[in-house]
């Protein structure tokens, strides 16, 4: 053995701990980066002689220092695919639980002002009427109620109406980021490749690739495989959306009739999971059954009651017209001719008898007939405030339980990818030592060296 | 398990945040003393409730009616009531005056006759509020108008009901025609003037049909007055059905709806001691940590 080759061990583990030092730097520097993965150094004793020292020590046992095999980035591909998967999920329950616990706000808003109670009163303004009929403040307390019931429902169906087009921009502006994050994962998988081609371990390429991958999931549940370059196949539906470095783009169609989804060749997408599906099943689902029944509450009301007020005769004994126009929730409007004159409202149906009350009593009796389906029409509101908070319990709980499963592989992600301080601290320190003594065994082989020089003088 | 920093501030944060929507929920429900804030606090309780306040909102209602159709067979009864008297009093006054008397003595008991009988007229008249007793659907005009000695009924035979329940209406009125008999052979007030013509002229024979006629008039006045009575004691059975049903609901929906305060406040205080705690936790952890003891 040389003087010489003991430099060159001092000279790499000079170098190999500095490599450390600077990884735990990296690392330290990352501690707070979404989706940095810890990286860690790999040492191996260095078994093989360098080429410049081949020929004196070609069979010695000894080794030739440390040497950097790679700089290993920690991580766990499972855990990263129950990522994607609870992403998808989170995203689908959350976009539902947020809109839907809006519209409860504005549909069912505290327990004594909603729908139920409009009708409610409605119906008892008319018994009312019924018992007094020649009382001109119960004929006024009669379409003043049934003003109000009016508003409500035309709230409520405007409401919907406005819910479904912000529903379905808030939809085109997600694909819009999918496929925006499409193309920035096909550049990224581009230069993943090259890096590999060219030997290079790009730990920090594979982290935004997998913080790219999980965003795509949480939007429209796609799934994700890793070639063995290391760049990311994306495929929707069965589809590829992104391969290497080509993108297959998703449209959301939206010009006329029902928007749909389609992919750059026009064959027709669909989006199952993540927040895009959650959008699309509160808007074509959820919210689109209550518009249902808000029309269905219009038309029983309207049907019936004019059915019967026109029966009647107004207080100049004239034949009643109809107590309401329009038979859907956004159209429903008194009749114009009562709102200006409200004697035009029948109660009875002989002309000439101010106290009677017939029309008004059936008219009343309504709110006890089965006129939606076995459901009389205070009950279907009453049903509307169930299903409306059944819908947004499910959503809260499914979004809170998936939320609870993320937040559980986020721990575990982060047990085996995250940055602990101390543990780098500690790391640090070693490196530090283990220079500090690699560049004693240097001091101590220049001494030898000069001993040895000293003496041949 | 490997702890690093970020999971453990990240664990922090969200019990930080968990705590915060408890104690945000559990405030919420001590101020409002009410356990449903949205329907989707519990679903089936919030559709439970809403049928609870439909029932509630409709014996109200109910209620009302009973009690305005109480005042109104009250007035009905007592009215009765009075014609009853008066046709008594008109009886005994015929009978008076069907002894052999002299002119003025049979002139002063036909006086009293017709007093009587403009009585009658009056109280056939009778307002409740601005609406006539007797006059069938016509009620805002008075039903009985005397021209040229006779009385004539302006109303109608029309029957107006009270719904005291679902689908359980009562009549209320007594159509005038029918108490006074009128269009019939005779009504009261013809009865009454043509006693009072045959006591002036001391026509026997006439006071007796007349008398027998008054008596027919007493019977049908006082058989209303007993339906009457009858009508008085189911609306006040109504309302007493309407008042128990109502405390039942109230107690139904208290049930559905109403927190439970001193539990709520207990967890209320727990979920802010835990708060409490977790900060403190969160405190420390920036304290802890190999960086403080490195020189």
């Amino acid at each position: 053995m040389s003087t010489l080759t003991a430099i060159h061990i001092a000279a790499s583990g000079l170098q190999a701990q500095q490599t450390a030092m600077e990884v735990a730097g990296h690392n330290i520097a990352n501690v707070n980066t979404p989706g940095y993965h810890r990286q860690e150094v790999v040492l191996n004793a260095a078994s093989r002689t360098p080429a410049s020292l081949q020929e004196s020590s070609a069979n010695s046992p000894l080794g030739s220092g440390v040497e950097v095999s790679t700089i290993r980035r920690l991580q766990q591909q499972f855990l990263d695919r129950q990522q994607q998967r609870t992403a998808s999920q989170v995203g689908y329950w959350d976009a539902m639980q947020t809109t839907l616990s809006q519209a409860e706000r504005v549909l069912a808003p505290a327990a004594d002002q909603g729908l139920s109670t409009q009708l409610d009163a409605f119906f008892a303004a008319w018994q009312q009427f019924a018992d007094a009929p020649e009382e001109p403040v119960r004929r006024t307390q009669v379409v003043s109620s049934a003003v109000q019931l009016t508003a409500t429902l035309n709230n409520n169906a405007a409401y919907l109406h406005r819910m479904d087009s912000e529903l379905l921009s808030a939809e085109a502006t997600r694909v819009q980021q999918l496929n925006d994050l499409a193309t920035q994962l096909a550049t990224l998988n581009g230069q993943i490749g090259k890096a590999g081609g060219a030997g290079i371990a790009a730990n920090d390429l594979l982290d935004q690739r997998d913080q790219i991958t999980r965003k795509m999931a949480g939007l429209a549940g796609v799934t994700v495989a890793m070639a063995a370059d290391g760049t990311a196949l994306v495929s929707l539906d069965g589809r590829l959306l992104v391969n290497g470095k080509t993108v297959h783009q998703v449209n959301l169609e939206t010009g006329s009739g029902m928007p749909r989804l389609t992919w750059d060749d026009g064959a027709a997408a669909k989006i199952t999971g993540g927040e895009i599906a959650g959008l699309e099943t509160t808007h074509s689902t959820v919210l689109a059954r209550f518009r249902t029944q808000y029309d269905a509450i219009a038309f029983a009301l309207s049907s019936a009651v004019n059915s019967r007020h026109m029966s009647g005769v107004t207080s100049s004994g004239q034949p009643a017209g109809a107590f309401f126009t329009g038979a859907t929730a956004g159209t429903l409007q008194v009749n114009a001719d009562i709102l200006a004159d409200a004697t035009n409202v029948a109660a009875g149906s002989t002309p000439n008898a101010p106290g009677d009350g017939a029309i008004a009593r059936s008219i009343a009796g309504l709110a006890n007939q089965p006129l939606i389906g076995t459901a009389t029409v205070p009950q279907s509101a009453q049903v509307i405030v169930g299903q409306l908070g059944a819908a947004v319990r499910q959503a809260q709980t499914q979004a809170d339980s998936h939320r609870a499963v993320q937040a559980q592989v986020m721990a575990q992600e982060q047990s085996v990818s995250g940055v602990s301080l101390d543990e780098e601290l500690t790391n640090l320190l070693i490196s530090q030592r283990a220079y500090d003594a690699s560049a004693r065994v240097l001091a101590t082989a220049d001494q030898m060296l000069q001993t040895l020089l000293q003496t041949l003088q | 398990m490997r702890v690093t920093n970020y999971s453990m501030t990240q664990f922090i944060q969200e019990q930080i945040a968990k705590t915060n929507d408890r104690v945000a929920r559990l405030q919420s429900e001590v101020a409002t003393g009410q356990r449903i804030q949205h329907p989707s606090d519990d679903p089936e309780g919030a559709a439970q409730a809403a049928g609870y306040r439909s029932r509630l909102t409709a014996i109200d209602q109910y209620t009302q009616s009973a009690t305005e159709a109480k005042g109104w067979l009250q007035l009905q009864e007592s009215t009765l009531g009075e014609m009853g008297t008066a046709l008594r009093q008109a009886h005994a006054l015929g009978l008076q005056g069907n002894n052999p008397q002299s002119v003025e003595a049979r002139e002063a008991v036909a006086g009293q006759i017709d007093a009587v009988r403009s009585h009658l007229l009056q109280l056939a008249n009778t307002r409740q509020g601005s609406r006539y007793l007797f006059a069938g659907f016509r009620t805002t005009t008075p039903p009985f108008a005397e021209s040229g000695g006779t009385v004539q009924y302006a109303g109608d035979t029309g029957v107006m009901t009270i719904a005291l329940g679902d689908g359980q209406a009562m009549p209320l009125n007594i159509s005038g025609a029918e108490l006074c008999n009128m269009g019939g052979a005779a009504d009261i007030f013809s009865s009454l003037s043509q006693l009072a013509q045959a006591v002036r002229t001391g026509d026997q024979t006439a006071i007796g049909t007349q008398l027998a006629d008054l008596e027919d008039h007493s019977a049908r006045v006082t058989a209303q007055r007993g339906q009457t009575g009858i009508r008085m004691t189911q609306a006040e059975m109504a309302l007493s059905h309407l008042a128990s049903s109502r405390q039942v609901l109230d107690d139904l929906l208290n049930g559905v709806e109403a927190a439970d305060l001193s539990r709520t406040v207990v967890d209320l205080q727990a979920q802010q001691n835990v708060l409490q705690a977790t900060s403190y936790v969160a405190m420390s952890l920036s304290r802890g940590g190999l960086l403080n003891w490195l020189q």
